[in-house]
């Protein structure tokens, strides 16, 4: 018989680090890697002993991260295992340090996303089966067209296309971690030079270097750690799938559909209880359609739900408090890692100026080439089920 | 001199330049594009089972997009790509042709080649273009 995590022994998020987002500054990734663990572990009132695991998520830096990084907290002896799925490298380690946990092989697992960006040709461009026009339809081409046939289906405009990107920048400018943390008018979005179809630069996502860092621990590591449990946020759920046949539709939406009803299946919650969601919105496209996909809107009704404040801070479900990828930077290993982080430090009511009020249940999405997604839903304690 | 296709794994070009696509169709007659034996992605057909079927080279432009930067530059920005969903089926992305501006979603295309960069010889690459009207007719 299957079981999932939320059959299994409840695990918590204690701890969140980062070191911020930022443009290639050429610090060692080692620099960048300690930093948000040692911020994650002084946030649980942890030492480095009492980790049992460590999951590094990394997409660019080459073979066996880990050690090199974290034997400078001290040699433990821990299993240590480095993750890559693409953007969503993060959300896989995070998914596998829960697992780890709540299976009762650790009672505290470290989930770490590192990178520094480099040029790594993805493994489809080796597989012996050519493509039509690869070379012509780059990443933000392939959203360009989605983003044309979303506007023609639902005769949404650019303009509200590119009021996404206005608000995840309102909530990016009081992000201190994020790599473009500026707020910026509709008007900027839409003057940004064209990069292709109806996306301009400001549509599309910075790609940096950055860490964040959790820490995931059971009742029992709460107990003998003295973890502060009022600051824990427990998993309910953590579902992946990959892409499977949909024909012309898009299959990073429909991914994100069957993902995303697994996990509300899971935590046993509809979407209507969520509060707030991070999801991935490397190009603003795909917030229309993730947020449809999710059940958070009907189809077709994104644009003006966005429009209408539903999804800003203050509003039904607060999207991409953090800023998202377009205002907080997509740094590949750290994002998925990044918005757990941010849903933990919102539900704990820590979040300052970017406070969404009332955040109690949220859920963090990211998609990766192949495609992969994965969906996390957490809850803080004042909403758990009873 | 012959004429070469840029891509022959996915396309062969006769010596007037007109493409033809091969595909690959499973025992169930499932079609994708473009033709490969390490197996069928819908059902797991995969060597003697699966056999090359030559694709019309037709389809309908479900999405565009000009592309304005293009970092790979090997053509040379501005162009307009699409998504094409074949009439047998397969959604692939494709470089309109030259001339293809006034191009919509909905409109009916076919497969044809043009020369590319540096290799401005013999050596074509796909491209799609409109078919007027009265040819769809």
């Amino acid at each position: 018989m299957k079981i999932t995590l939320a059959d299994q022994r409840p695990v918590y998020v204690a701890g969140v680090g980062w070191h911020p987002y930022r443009k290639p500054s050429g610090s060692p990734y080692v620099q960048l890697g300690l930093t948000a663990v040692r911020q994650a572990l002084s946030d649980a009132g942890l030492t480095w002993r009492s980790v049992d695991s460590a999951y590094t998520a990394t997409a660019m830096l080459g073979m066996a991260a880990s050690r090199p990084m974290l034997k400078h907290l001290g040699v433990t002896g821990i299993p240590m295992t480095q993750i890559e799925n693409a953007s969503a490298s993060g959300s896989s380690a995070f998914r596998l340090a829960c697992l780890d946990v709540a299976a009762g092989t650790s009672d505290v697992a470290l989930a770490v996303g590192v990178d520094t960006p480099a040029l790594v040709p993805p493994a489809a461009t080796k597989t012996g089966i050519a493509e039509s026009a690869a070379s012509h339809i780059a990443p933000v081409t392939h959203f360009a067209l989605l983003a044309d046939e979303y506007m023609r289906t639902h005769g949404a405009t650019p303009e509200q296309l590119a009021a996404v990107a206005v608000k995840n920048y309102s909530n990016a400018a009081l992000n201190p971690n994020a790599q473009r943390p500026k707020a910026y008018s509709l008007d900027e979005v839409m003057a940004g030079p064209s990069v292709s179809g109806a996306l301009t630069r400001l549509q599309c996502c910075p790609i940096g270097e950055g860490a964040a860092a959790v820490l995931v621990v059971s009742e029992d590591a709460i107990a003998d750690w003295e973890i502060d449990r009022s600051r824990c946020v427990r998993v309910l759920a953590s579902v992946q799938r990959s892409e499977e046949l949909y024909g012309p539709k898009s299959f990073d939406a429909e991914l994100t559909r069957t993902t995303t009803e697994l996990a509300y299946e899971q935590a046993r919650i509809s979407p209507a209880d969520l509060d707030l969601v991070e999801l991935h919105d490397a190009f603003s496209i795909e917030e229309l359609q993730y947020v449809e996909a999710m059940g958070l809107v009907g189809e077709g009704q994104a644009a003006s739900a966005l429009a209408e404040g539903h999804f800003s801070r203050g509003g039904s479900v607060a999207v991409n408090t953090s800023g998202g990828l377009l205002g907080s930077g997509h740094p590949i290993g750290p994002t998925g890692i990044g918005q757990i982080g941010e849903i933990t430090t919102q539900i704990r009511g820590e979040a300052g100026a970017r406070q969404h009020p009332g955040a109690r249940t949220g859920m963090a999405h990211m998609v990766g080439l192949g495609a992969v997604c994965v969906a996390t839903v957490l809850q803080g304690a004042c909403a758990e089920r009873g | 001199m012959g004429t070469n296709s840029a891509e022959p794994s996915l396309y062969a070009v006769d010596d007037a330049g007109v493409p033809t696509l091969v595909g690959t169709r499973d025992s169930a007659g499932n079609i994708s594009f473009p033709f490969q034996t390490y197996g069928s992605e819908y059902n797991g057909d995969h060597g003697a089972d699966l056999a090359q079927v030559t694709l019309c080279g037709r389809g309908t432009i479900a999405a565009m997009a000009t592309v304005s930067r293009d970092p790979a530059g090997a053509i040379g920005a501005p162009f307009t790509v699409a998504s094409i969903v074949l009439e047998e089926g397969p959604m692939i992305r494709a470089v309109l042709a030259d001339g293809s501006s006034g191009a919509q979603r909905g409109d009916t295309v076919r497969a044809t080649t043009s020369p590319v960069g540096a290799r401005h010889d013999s050596t074509r690459e796909l491209r799609f273009e409109v078919v007027a009207t009265e040819e769809v007719r």
